[in-house]
């Protein structure tokens, strides 16, 4: 038999929806791969089978996941399908097989190799979303709106949204994420959104008034607060990689 | 004194900032709260960093001076009276707009308000106060807060402020009363001491930084034990969630700061005071700021004079062993050996001291005693004691978890079998260890990837391992 090819969207709903068809045609284990549409090269004695996402099945798996191997796990499988890395869903497939079979306790696999990938995948989301909550900066338009842009890895939007959400309940804020060009809205006393940009769109937006004057006063203050006896550039660069300071105001100019 | 008036608010920022910035502490941690609608603002009880200054320190509170006119001479400070530099002051407008802009830009978590002595400490407590009120009932400021208690100041302007703020903290700077006389002939031990008493008893007990690794009932934390630990909520993400009628009074408690190095005082004796310190007055953390000799003062290291950041950072792990691996600071240090070998991590100096201990089977030692063998952290202990229900742990296992293989196989066996032939020898094991953190000391001390550790600390990013 031909190997199968699940090719998806690259969502959590995708994945997850094409976990529920790979799930529900009963492919054997050796022969099925889940892999993401954009970036994916197509291979000969394949059969390719393109996944439409469909809300319904992708909560059904959320929902089972819950259930039965807990949220924990369910939480670790959400951060994974964000992730940047090509096996990610090889491993949330896996990662379910085995919950499926050890219910609740498979969180606490530590020394299985699948489940350490998974944890891995996990984390390194969270941190890449954690270190944005930290290092997002925001300008304001002449409207008041607050508006930020990020570059990152892994899609970590939908990670920033409630922490921002419950901090700024009276602001209207956007997040670009340019690789991904996705923009997280947020209007004052509404609930958030996430919403694929097109590139002009996304230029537009970012095009907010420079250069004002809390900008300027920022940056006086972190000039000012480093103790000159104790300068160490690497242990910064170690802390906050250049890679994050593309559009944080201090390293500008 | 020159007081400058009509000063442009970034100069006042500038001025402001630099007389406080020798404060450690910037941690935005010890409190969760929600948002709310109408205002502005929640906090993260694990606290959130926002920026990195150049000195690799982490930036999370807007980390000012009320003003930097001060009536008292303590000698290790730049705000001193016999200081000639120039004054200034902020006003409540000022301190609320750069609070509330900053914050709103993700700048910041909030803000660090601390201040010299305008003509005395009351009125100053009183002007931090007004400033205050205004950020959170004006500017609906619902971010972190931390405030210093002047020593000295009436005890009612200071429960009012504590009403206010998330954390307070106020002082020690130096760990002897004798250290302080000689250096701050304004204060004394027991000025300093009565507001972190009169916060503490407002507060209510239970809240000390020091986190039991519980065996129940008090027993020796060595005892065996079969998994029998009881871990307390707040070991996870520091988080205690406070009964209800004390939820508004600096909900993430008090911390103190001593500067190192400016005085003789010993190893021994600091790390006894800060033990005593998060025991008697339940303080959150305790600080430790390698001294920046920046006065020409007899009584003083020359200007110019090295900070010692290594015995610092030193101080920091061992502080660490007291808060979060059931350490006392009588078995890191005594009498005899009151100081810190520089070179090795002290939770390593006291494994090497204790072989009698070593080597430990991973898949039978209790919890507490995971805890002490050096490459395996809070995390990786934690971990070892789930999986190990399911599975029995190999040396494959233990890299998987996280474990520090490097540094924890003098210590460990597994199943028996220890991962390499080696001597279980004091000097041997010393020298093998001493190879591995050669090179990381050596930046250490020349400061090369000094990592200010409160924030990962904080953050249960990094255990010392
Ligand atoms: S009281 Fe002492 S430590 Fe505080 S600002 Fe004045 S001189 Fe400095």
């Amino acid at each position: 038999m031909n190997r199968v090819v699940y090719l998806c969207e690259d969502t959590p709903d995708g994945i997850f929806t094409a976990i529920y068809d790979a799930w529900a045609a009963g492919i054997p284990d050796g022969q099925l791969s889940i892999r993401v549409e954009d970036n994916y090269m197509m291979e000969f004695f394949t059969d390719y089978v393109y996944v439409q996402t469909d809300l319904d099945k992708a909560v059904k798996v959320a929902r089972s996941v819950s259930r039965k191997i807990g949220h924990e796990a369910y939480d670790m499988m959400y951060k994974a399908s964000l992730s940047c890395e090509e096996e990610k869903i090889d491993v949330i497939y896996h990662f379910l097989k085995m919950g499926f079979t050890y219910g609740p306790t498979v969180v606490t696999m530590h020394t299985n190799d699948t489940v350490c990938r998974l944890f891995e995948l996990s984390r390194t989301v969270t941190n890449e979303a954690h270190l944005f909550r930290e290092f997002v900066r925001f300008g304001e338009s002449e409207e008041g709106i607050l508006i930020a842009r990020i570059k990152p890895k892994n899609q970590v939007l939908s990670l920033m949204a409630h922490h921002f959400a419950d901090r700024f309940p009276e602001e209207h804020f956007v997040i670009l994420d340019e690789t991904h060009r996705m923009g997280l809205f947020h209007e004052k006393g509404k609930k958030w959104y996430l919403s694929p940009l097109a590139v002009d769109v996304l230029e537009r937006i970012w095009t907010h008034s420079q250069g004002e004057k809390y900008e300027d006063l920022w940056r006086s203050f972190f000039r000012t607060i480093a103790i000159r006896e104790r300068t160490n550039p690497k242990c910064q660069r170690n802390h906050c990689a250049l890679r994050y300071r593309d559009y944080m105001v201090e390293f500008q100019r | 004194m020159t007081i400058m008036e009509d000063l442009s608010l970034e100069e006042k920022l500038t001025i402001l900032a630099d007389g406080a910035k020798y404060d450690v502490a910037c941690t935005s941690s010890g409190v969760e709260r929600k948002g709310k609608q109408g205002m502005t603002g929640n906090t993260a009880a694990c606290g959130i960093c926002h920026s990195f200054s150049a000195d690799g320190r982490c930036v999370s509170l807007l980390k000012i001076l009320y003003t930097n006119e001060c009536i008292y001479d303590c000698k290790y400070c730049v705000n001193r009276k016999s200081n000639d530099t120039l004054r200034t002051s902020f006003t409540p407008e000022e301190v609320c707009e750069l609070t509330m802009q900053f914050y709103r830009r993700n700048y910041i978590e909030g803000l660090f308000l601390s201040s010299g002595i305008r003509n005395n400490p009351t009125q100053t407590m009183e002007e931090i106060y007004i400033a205050l009120k205004m950020l959170r009932e004006e500017h609906h400021f619902n971010g972190y807060i931390h405030v210093k208690a002047i020593p000295g100041a009436d005890p009612r302007v200071i429960e009012m402020v504590g009403y206010l703020a998330d954390r307070m903290s106020t002082n020690l700077e130096l760990p002897t009363a004798e250290g302080l006389r000689e250096l701050a002939p304004n204060k004394t031990r027991q000025t300093i001491l009565t507001p972190l008493r009169q916060i503490q008893n407002r507060i209510g007990g239970g809240y000390s930084g020091i986190h039991r690794i519980g065996m129940q009932g008090g027993q020796d934390l060595l005892m065996k034990g079969e998994d029998n630990y009881t871990l307390m909520e707040r070991q996870d993400n520091g988080l205690m969630v406070p009964p209800k009628n004390r939820k508004n009074f600096v909900p993430a408690g008090q911390s103190t700061q001593m500067i190192v190095g400016a005085t003789s005082e010993n190893d021994y004796q600091i790390l006894s005071v800060a033990q005593a310190l998060y025991r008697q007055f339940d303080l959150r953390r305790v600080f430790y700021s390698a001294y920046i000799a920046l006065n020409d003062d007899s009584d003083l290291p020359a200007v110019g004079t090295k900070p010692p950041l290594l015995r610092e950072h030193r101080l920091y792990q061992a502080d660490w062993l007291l808060r979060f691996y059931g350490f006392e600071a009588g078995e890191l240090l005594t009498e005899d050996r009151p100081n810190f070998n520089v070179y090795l991590d002290p939770k390593c100096e006291w494994a090497l001291r204790h072989l009698e201990l070593f080597p430990v089977e991973v898949n039978q030692a209790s919890y507490a005693m995971l805890l002490r063998v050096p490459g395996i952290g809070v995390k990786s202990a934690r971990r070892i004691v789930m999986a190990r229900r399911t599975v029995r742990i190999t040396f494959d296992g233990l890299k998987r978890i996280g474990v520090v293989l490097k540094r924890a196989h003098y210590f460990i066996t597994c199943g028996g079998k220890m991962l390499y032939q080696t001597k279980i020898d004091e000097d041997y094991i010393t020298r093998r260890i001493l190879e591995l953190d050669h090179k990381k000391n050596w930046e250490l001390d020349y400061d090369i990837t000094f990592r200010q550790l409160s924030l990962f600390q904080d953050m249960g990013m990094e255990d010392v391992s």
